[in-house]
């Protein structure tokens, strides 16, 4: 807070207290020749006569001391200001009450231009830095490519983005939604394109036999399902607009809302009509990423424990009630994506099962298996938490085990990287990625002849780094409210993240092309 | 109440910058034949605005900045009603636009903004308010002795003319002949 107070006083120094003392009156024309004697300076002069009229003169004026006359080039006006004439001016000086001089005010405005220049230069720089690298001032976790090329806009995958600390490392599972076959080697490449330190256990390929016509699914609780067919929504109301467009593929044509002004917790509904077309033994496909209002909170909670940070992850290591309320204080607020049934000629809404993932990179691929007599299903979810892209009912037929693929080849920058390969293998060694570090890890398939859908199962936690600039946030009080009040803190917190909510979305989505864009209804 | 202020800031960003027509920009001082702008308040938390037209040993006189359209009187303000007064000699400029780009720079910076939206508030505020006020002296630096050099007639009302016969810049009825 000093520094901005310095800041402030340094540029009400600068440019709030500039003055100009340019004016000078004389009633006696000996003290306008004594003070105007310099030949450099010929300030602009007006006599103001004693009939009301001024005579301005540009700044050829001179003094005629034998006529007692003033003349110059100049304008004369009369008291209400009427232009009388102009040109050559000659005034007696004894018709002149007073001589008034003005100095010419060069660059008055020059010192605030020169700041605003340099500080909307600095935050140009800044901008195009955050618009090029979006992790770098947006934050996430590891992301996963199948083709290295690509950036943060079309990761296959992110890992553990709740994992913030050793304790809370856990294994991810993400549908990678490819399948593939006649191929005996897949490749995915990791990168670090935030400023964390990535602890990585293992990496994994889950590899399912694709029998034809059937596809495998992920449900929240980690399960798999082949599934036949998908059957496309009919109708889909939210807030009493029709969005089914936007659910109907899978094109990355998002659904998603704002969050509400008055309270961030606010929840919201999408009613679905899947018409006549119901399978008999349903399930509900749901393509959903979060918006960045998870990402904003724990950047929030990093900076609140300021210079305590790391003494704040030792105690979530070290007391589990800590890591308890870090973990699920503010999910249980703002919870996932919650899916209801009703049967028919009931009016009971039945809760199926919820979708959750945190992370806004990557779109997760889940389903949840319903109730096979439908009426009308629902999905309930925080306001301007969840992005949801595709919306679909598939026939379950069976659980399915995967085939658990480790990878047998890692490279760092082209080139085997034994130390990785080996922490892979291990349950106790870890794979450390730094900023800006990429790792390729070849899988190799189990047969060429058979097609295989692929999960990735990713382990680990992550560091984030404090930023130099958050350790001033410090707010203990803050912290120790988001962890034991978190709806209060959310409440709290609602006018400020609605201040950023709308143009953050727009500056980290807004390098898409064209073909793929968004849209708030 | 964060969202309120926000919108304050933007506001005061855009509109705070009245510009009086017959004020001259800040090159051109030297040969702006009218008075200053100036506003006056005086005791009953009466304030008055116009521009200046002379200053004598009782009182200040100003004629109204009304619309052109109507005729604006000039009057007399007893120096010793005036509890302080705001005289700006020149247009100023507005920087008022720099406050809602710098707000949207930071935002578009993600959790940097966290740290750079003081910053740039602070500095665009300070600017604007600056830009605002670069010509203007108040009544605590200007003392009411030298407020004369501001007035369209500094050297007091010209003893032929009745100060009800003198026209406000930019008078509809400026363009009438005189009577």
């Amino acid at each position: 807070m000093k520094k901005f107070i310095a800041i402030a006083l340094i540029f009400i120094a600068l440019f709030g207290c500039q003055k100009y003392y340019f004016r000078n009156v004389y009633s006696d024309y000996n003290a306008l020749l004594h003070n105007t004697k310099n030949p450099n300076v010929k300030p602009f002069l007006k006599g103001h006569l004693k009939n009301g009229d001024v005579v301005i003169f540009s700044n050829t004026w001179k003094v005629d001391t034998i006529t007692n006359e003033v003349s110059g080039t100049g304008v004369r006006y009369d008291f209400n200001r009427h232009r009388i004439s102009d040109g050559l001016q000659t005034v007696s000086i004894d018709s002149v009450s007073v001589f008034e001089s003005n100095e010419q005010i060069y660059g008055s405005e020059s010192g605030r231009i020169a700041g605003l220049t340099i500080l909307t230069g600095l935050d140009v720089v800044l901008s195009i830095y955050c618009f090029t690298n979006p992790k770098a001032c947006y934050g996430s976790c590891p992301t996963f490519y199948r083709n290295p090329d690509l950036n943060v806009h079309y990761a296959d995958a992110e890992g553990f983005s709740n994992a913030i600390a050793p304790s809370m490392e856990y294994t991810d599972v993400d549908a990678l939604n490819y399948s593939t076959r006649g191929n005996s080697v897949f490749k995915l490449t990791m990168k670090n394109e935030a400023l964390e330190t990535h602890c990585v256990d293992e990496v994994n390929l889950l590899a399912f036999e694709k029998e034809s016509g059937l596809n495998i699914f992920h449900t929240s609780n980690d399960k798999y399902f082949s599934c036949k067919g998908e059957y496309p929504i009919v109708k889909a109301i939210a807030d009493n607009y029709d969005v089914t467009k936007l659910l109907l593929h899978p094109d990355k044509t998002e659904r998603f809302s704002l969050s509400d002004s008055a309270d961030i917790t606010s929840k919201e509904t999408i009613f679905l009509d899947f018409g006549n077309q119901i399978p008999d033994n349903p399930g509900l496909i749901v393509d959903f990423r979060q918006t960045l209002m998870t990402t904003y909170f724990i950047y929030n909670s990093i900076a609140y424990c300021g210079d305590e940070y790391s003494d704040m992850i030792a105690k979530i290591e070290s007391n589990s009630e800590v890591k308890t309320r870090v973990k699920n204080g503010l999910r249980k607020e703002l919870g996932g994506i919650d899916v209801y049934v009703q049967r028919k000629g009931s009016d009971k809404w039945i809760l199926q099962g919820t979708f959750y993932e945190t992370g806004p990179i990557a779109i997760n691929r889940q389903m949840v298996p319903l109730d096979s007599e439908i009426g009308k299903i629902k999905l309930e979810m925080n306001k301007g938490l969840w992005r949801v892209d595709y919306l679909a009912l598939t026939d379950v037929k069976e659980e399915v085990k995967p085939i658990v693929l480790s990878p047998f080849l890692v490279t760092k920058k082209g080139k085997v990287d034994f130390t990785s390969q080996k922490a892979l293998g291990s349950p106790q060694e870890y794979i450390y990625s730094l900023p800006g570090d990429e790792f390729e890890f070849s899988y190799k398939l189990p047969s060429l002849d058979k097609e295989y859908s692929l999960f990735l199962s990713s382990e680990g936690y992550y560091l984030e780094w404090m930023r130099k600039d958050w350790l001033k946030d410090k707010n203990l009080a803050k912290l120790k409210e988001l962890l034991l009040f978190p709806k209060k803190y959310l409440r709290s917190e609602t006018a400020n993240y609605k201040l950023y909510e709308s143009k953050m979305e727009d500056q980290f989505w807004g390098s898409r092309i064209d073909t793929k864009t968004f849209s708030i209804k | 109440m964060k969202e309120r202020l926000f919108i304050l800031i933007v506001a005061i960003g855009f509109t705070s910058c009245y510009n009086p027509r017959f004020l001259p920009a800040s090159e051109s001082i030297g040969l702006n034949p009218y008075g200053s702008y100036i506003k006056v308040y005086e005791r009953g938390n009466v304030i008055r605005t116009g521009e200046l037209i002379a200053v004598d040993s009782i009182s200040v006189i100003i004629i109204p900045d009304l619309p052109p359209q109507y005729r604006a009187i000039a009057y007399r303000i007893k120096k010793s009603d005036i509890i302080s007064y705001r005289v700006q000699y020149a247009k100023s400029k507005n920087y008022g636009w720099s406050i809602p780009l710098l707000i949207a720079m930071s935002i578009s910076q993600g959790f940097i903004g966290v740290a750079t939206l003081p910053v740039n508030l602070i500095a665009s505020i300070s600017i604007t308010s600056s830009a605002k006020n670069a010509y203007v002296y108040k009544s605590n630096h200007l003392p009411i002795g030298d407020l004369h050099k501001f007035a369209r007639f500094p050297q007091g009302i010209p003893k032929n003319i009745n100060i009800t016969d003198i026209l406000p810049a930019d008078s509809f009825f400026k363009n009438r002949p005189n009577k």
